[in-house]
């Protein structure tokens, strides 16, 4: 039984408050991930699970254990370092059976274990060279490997993927998730990168300045972003943001189009609504549209080709917003008029003072 | 972007041909009064000295140079005496650096710490090493001195017995090493705790997560990252008290007897006081290569983790 | 406008440098160095009125510019100088064993050719105390080959405790222990031997809450001061003052030889008894210095000490000396009916690189009148003509004259050799190394004799 459970945690560090007063209950054997950009208290979070930070306020519970004053030995958690946190004069090796050292392994299962670890990491090549000689992707490797190379009740993750290339990233991130499964510990990993929140993760915790956003399972933060913050920041491209004014009846108006929503309980007046750029049709006008759907003109702004597809931006009024067109049949060029579509369901409705999606 | 070809020619007045070769010789130019101190100050003076050691030659005494190649080093190499000052010197080197590199780096482990009124015992500490060596010296001969010292008195007091500190050989040198301790252990220490301080955090942290105990978090994680700073502790405070004179020529003129008579006083007393310059050189030329063997041998230890590291890599 | 400065700029410029020549053809300026201590101060001071003389006899004036050093570091300072060559000294006061090194290398100006041209200048050597004029002014020793003539003279002298001595209480008490008297006057002192001597240093010997003159100790007390010191001669200079009387020399005067002589039984009996007497002194007297002596004696913290005479007179100020009106200074003791006393002093000698001759002969002219000597006297400083040292006026100018005109008759001199910095260095090592216990008083000897021999050998001594 190793779910954690942190109670009302704070931590301030001089004038800046890195925690303020995080609620989070994550469940023995889950993968769990902290989303959220630089400085919003992930690692301040990582370090207070680990025990390497105590809390100013608040209560960490690890195994249904309030460890809260227990130092970082005695929590059996292993953490990897974002800044990898190897020890420079112990060779890959070493540094992989060091953890196993100190818990008293035999010899022969030290070397299988590391061995595997190795190979599974894919640093079997670098285990006789001292950590400086290696690349910034063999050093996170290696860092990931100190960790899982023992059974530990919760495995703290910070950003264990963020100096890979594309490539491996993508490789290790299926990895992982692979390895979570064979393992069956709780996994907490924190990163500011949404496709792997998206990707790996049972349930991902968005953060906000030092506390929890909105915690769900990935495709509901996606889908179904409680905060104005979650919806911003979750999606890539990120979702684009209209002014609107809300009558009493759910139907909002905005400069270019006005359609009905099912944001009901909200106050009627000013408001934001926000559309995915994923979620928007652009066709040449004159196209017939899905009759169910709100269509309205845009000139195209500028095109960016990206591959698979090209990110349209558009000028709406006094505003821009960008489409995702993926139909490489149809291609658009700058100062075009266009017609741009969407499904109604798709639209959030977001109250401007409390912030909240309806 | 840049486009050339719009913009008008710019308009240079063609250079003189002196300034075209002041500008390629420029570099010559800001070089050549480095060049004139280093060689004026430093390299002349060491090859003069060198010269003059396959000398007979006396500074203050009118008569020619003498020139007898290996005689000077051969007559200090057969000299007894000067063997005994070089143990003399060895001895005083042992203990002091030796005491400095345990005070150093004990203050340094404290001062790590964080506590309140550190910075204020930090810069307090730092005071001796910023003081004359000659005033040290006059400073501890007071502190010994049997009649008025405050040590005497204090040991009186709580022992009640005296030391005659400087009366005899053994307590003597010790009474010098502390002097020289007393006034470098806090370098020692300085550098001591800019390599503690620059341990990373997340290594110390990494190693309570791995369950390391003190001892091992200490071996593991901050030996190997202040041992280049304490190597080069060790190296600067060994060529330092190798050559120490002015604290011991205060405190004891080499007394009693010639228990504290180190090299440096013995290089004194034929440089300055025999007016032996040839022969002085000489001794002064033996020293450097003692000093420059050790250097070397210390060097090569603290290259050695290293380079056997990269040994393991290729 | 620019041009109408520069003009001017230049034209004051000339001035100065005219100003400056016309002066230095006006006067002349003598650069002197001695030791930074009393007695150079003092003719630092009476030479002000040099200045206005020479205008009078040479037609302009002549200044004399003293530039001291301490005593500690001196021969180093005055040795680097004349190495250099700069700044050129014109007058330097040189300490009596040096007069060799710096005569053998140059350095200063064999008087005999000045002396033979001026009657004058003869009178003033014949002027002088024939023992002193051997130690300062003659080398090598026993020769006419005149360097230099005497600064300040100076002798080693016993600074005792009148008022202890003079006590009845305490004379009561020690002759019933000792069976003799202590000595009163002077002239008690001149028979003093060290036999009694030591009994004096032993009855004076006294532990905190003892007794002392009808007053309860303070502190510990002790007999005797002596300099022990290894710094410079201080050490074997006052040992000399014992071997001397105990019938030993230094080395062998006309073979050079030293083993056998330094190293003989009387040398190392003088020796042993000088270790000794360590046992009535305070404590950390091995390593005493002239001023530490000095420095025991003002605290009160002794009954007897050995001083060179040209230090004393602080002793007497009480601003510096707790005791300064319970003094007297006596001549040391001699023993088995020999009396022998090591002498001191220094020369003033004449830079051989001086660009000034005529004006240095006629300081050193002005400087031996009776008049300056005798103000020279009454400051403190101890002259050496025959004739004011016989002067009853001066032995009754200060506590300390009497004992410095007794003593000088009876002066012996110390080696004057080019290498008298090794030899004394070597006797210096040994000797302390005996004073600290690290090895006797024979093996003392018998090394430094050893050394010393190497050294003169080094030197071409026995070639």
């Amino acid at each position: 039984m190793a779910e954690v459970h942190l109670r009302d945690v704070a931590k301030a560090f001089g004038p800046t408050q890195a925690l303020d007063g995080v609620e989070l209950r994550v469940e023995d054997g889950e993968f769990f991930c902290l989303l959220g950009p630089s400085g919003v208290g992930k690692t301040t979070l990582l370090r207070t699970i680990a025990g390497v930070e105590r809390p100013d306020r608040g209560e960490v519970w690890i195994g249904g254990r309030d460890v809260t004053h227990l130092p970082p030995a005695e929590r059996d958690v292993a953490m990897v370092f974002e800044t990898y946190a190897l020890y420079p004069h112990l060779t890959v090796w070493e540094n992989l059976a060091y953890p196993l050292r100190e818990r008293r392994v035999g010899p022969i299962d030290i070397k299988r274990r590391v061995e595997r670890t190795a190979e599974l990491l894919g640093i079997t090549h670098t285990l006789g060279r001292p950590p400086q000689t290696l690349s910034g992707g063999e050093m996170q490797r290696v860092a990931v490997g100190r960790a899982i190379v023992r059974e530990a009740q919760v495995y703290l993750f910070d950003e264990p993927l963020s100096h890979l290339d594309a490539q491996l990233r993508e490789h290790m991130r299926a990895e992982l998730k692979r390895l979570h499964r064979e393992m069956g510990s709780t996994l907490i990993y924190a990163t500011p990168d949404q496709l792997e929140a998206m990707t790996m993760p049972d349930r991902v915790a968005v953060l906000r300045a030092g506390s929890v956003a909105q915690c769900d399972p990935p495709l509901e933060v996606y889908l179904r972003p409680k905060r104005l913050f979650v919806a911003r920041y979750v999606g890539e491209p990120p979702m684009n943001f209209l002014d609107a004014d809300l009558d009493a009846s759910g139907k909002v108006k905005t400069a270019a189009f006005a359609c009905r929503t099912k944001a009901r309980d909200m106050v009627a007046g000013a408001c934001l609504v926000g559309v995915r750029p994923e979620d928007l049709t652009v066709a040449p006008t004159g196209r017939p549209t899905p009759p169910d759907a709100v269509s309205f003109a845009a000139e195209v702004y500028a095109v960016e080709m990206c591959g698979d597809y090209d990110l349209v931006t558009l000028t709406v009024g006094a505003d821009h917003m960008t489409a995702i067109a993926s139909d490489h049949s149809t291609r658009f060029a700058t100062g075009q008029t266009v017609n741009v579509s969407f499904a109604s369901e798709r639209l959030y409705v977001i109250d401007p003072v409390t912030e909240r999606v309806a | 972007m840049r486009d050339s070809e719009d913009t008008p020619p710019r308009l240079v007045k063609p250079r003189s041909a002196f300034a075209r070769m002041f500008d390629r010789r420029l570099p010559a130019w800001l070089l050549a009064p480095t060049g004139v101190l280093l060689v004026g100050l430093f390299l002349f003076p060491l090859l003069w000295s060198l010269g003059l050691s396959f000398y007979r030659y006396s500074v203050l005494r009118a008569r020619d140079p003498k020139l007898i190649w290996g005689g000077n080093y051969g007559s200090l190499l057969g000299d007894p005496d000067i063997w005994t000052r070089f143990g003399t010197t060895g001895a005083f080197v042992l203990g002091a650096v030796g005491l400095q590199f345990v005070l150093g780096f004990g203050l340094a482990l404290l001062l790590h710490q964080e506590f309140r009124g550190r910075k204020v015992v930090l810069s307090l500490l730092l005071a001796p090493m910023m003081m004359a060596p000659v005033a040290v010296g006059a400073f501890f001969k007071f502190i010994y001195d049997p009649t008025f010292g405050v040590l005497g008195f204090f040991t009186q007091t709580l022992f009640g017995f005296e030391v005659s500190w400087l009366e005899r050989p053994f307590p003597a040198m010790v009474a010098v090493i502390l002097a020289d301790t007393w006034m470098w252990s806090p370098f020692v220490m300085l550098l001591v705790l800019s390599g503690l301080l620059a341990v990373p955090k997340h290594l110390m942290e990494m190693a309570q997560i791995d369950r390391a105990g003190r001892w091992l978090t200490f071996r593991n994680v901050v030996l190997p990252q202040i041992k280049p700073l304490l190597m080069l502790a060790v190296l600067l405070r060994t060529m330092e008290a190798f050559k120490l004179f002015d604290t011991i020529w205060v405190m004891t003129q080499g007394g009693p007897g010639t228990a504290t008579e180190t090299l440096s006083v013995a290089l004194y007393r034929l440089g300055f006081q025999y007016f032996k310059t040839g022969k002085a050189s000489a001794l002064a030329y033996l020293m450097l290569i003692v000093v420059i063997v050790l250097s070397n041998s210390y060097l090569r230890l603290a290259m050695r983790d290293v380079s056997a590291a990269h040994e393991e890599a290729s | 406008m620019m041009r109408s400065i520069r003009v001017r700029l230049l034209t004051a410029l000339c001035l100065v440098g005219v100003a400056v020549t016309a002066s230095a053809q006006d006067g002349v300026t003598l650069l002197m160095t001695g030791p930074d201590w009393g007695p150079v101060s003092l003719m630092t001071e009476i030479s002000k009125d040099f200045t206005a003389y020479a205008e009078e006899t040479l037609g302009y004036p002549v200044e004399i510019q003293v530039d001291p050093a301490p005593w500690g570091s001196y021969y180093e300072r005055l040795a680097a100088a004349l190495a250099a060559g700069t700044p050129t000294y014109d007058l330097f006061v040189s300490d009596s064993q040096w007069v060799g090194d710096f005569a053998d290398s140059g350095h200063i100006l064999q008087l005999n050719e000045h002396a033979d041209a001026d009657p004058e200048l003869q009178a003033i050597l014949d002027s002088i105390h024939p023992v002193l004029r051997g130690a300062y002014s003659a080398y090598p020793g026993g020769t006419e080959n005149w360097w230099g003539f005497p600064q300040e003279a100076d002798v080693q002298g016993f600074i005792v405790r009148a008022d202890l001595f003079g006590h009845e209480g305490e004379r009561a008490a020690f002759e019933a222990e000792y069976g003799h008297a202590l000595p009163l006057t002077a002239d008690d002192w001149n028979s003093v031997e060290w036999k009694q001597a030591q009994d004096y240093a032993e009855f004076f010997t006294r532990s905190q809450g003892e007794m002392l003159a009808g007053d309860e100790l303070a502190d510990d007390f002790y007999g005797l001061s002596l300099a022990y010191s290894k710094t410079y001669d201080y050490g074997t200079m006052a040992w000399l003052q014992l071997l001397y009387n105990w019938g030993g020399a230094i080395w062998d005067w006309d073979t050079r030889r030293v083993d056998g002589i330094l190293n003989s039984p009387e040398a190392v009996a003088s020796l042993e008894y000088h270790i000794d007497l360590l046992k009535y002194q305070p404590p950390g007297a091995a390593n005493y210095d002239l001023d530490a002596v000095n420095n025991a004696v003002a605290q009160g913290l002794v009954a007897m000490a050995c001083n060179w005479i040209a230090v004393a007179p602080p002793l007497f100020d009480p601003a510096v000396s707790k005791v300064a009106d319970k003094l007297m200074v006596v001549v040391p003791p001699g023993h088995d009916g020999k009396r022998v006393y090591n002498l001191g002093g220094q020369p003033f000698v004449v830079g051989s690189k001086t660009q000034h001759v005529k004006e240095v002969l006629a300081y050193i002219k002005w400087w031996f009148q009776p008049e300056q000597q005798l103000r020279f006297a009454r400051g403190g400083g101890l002259p050496a003509t025959t004739t004011l040292i016989g002067s009853d006026e001066f032995k009754a100018l200060s506590p300390w004259t009497r004992a410095f005109a007794d003593a000088v008759p009876l002066q012996q001199d110390v080696w004057k050799h080019p290498a008298f910095f090794e030899l004394l260095t070597a006797q210096q090592e040994e000797f302390h190394k005996a004073v600290t216990g690290s090895q006797t008083a024979k093996e003392a000897l018998d090394n430094a004799a050893r050394r010393q021999e190497t050294i003169l050998e080094d030197w071409g001594e026995y070639d």
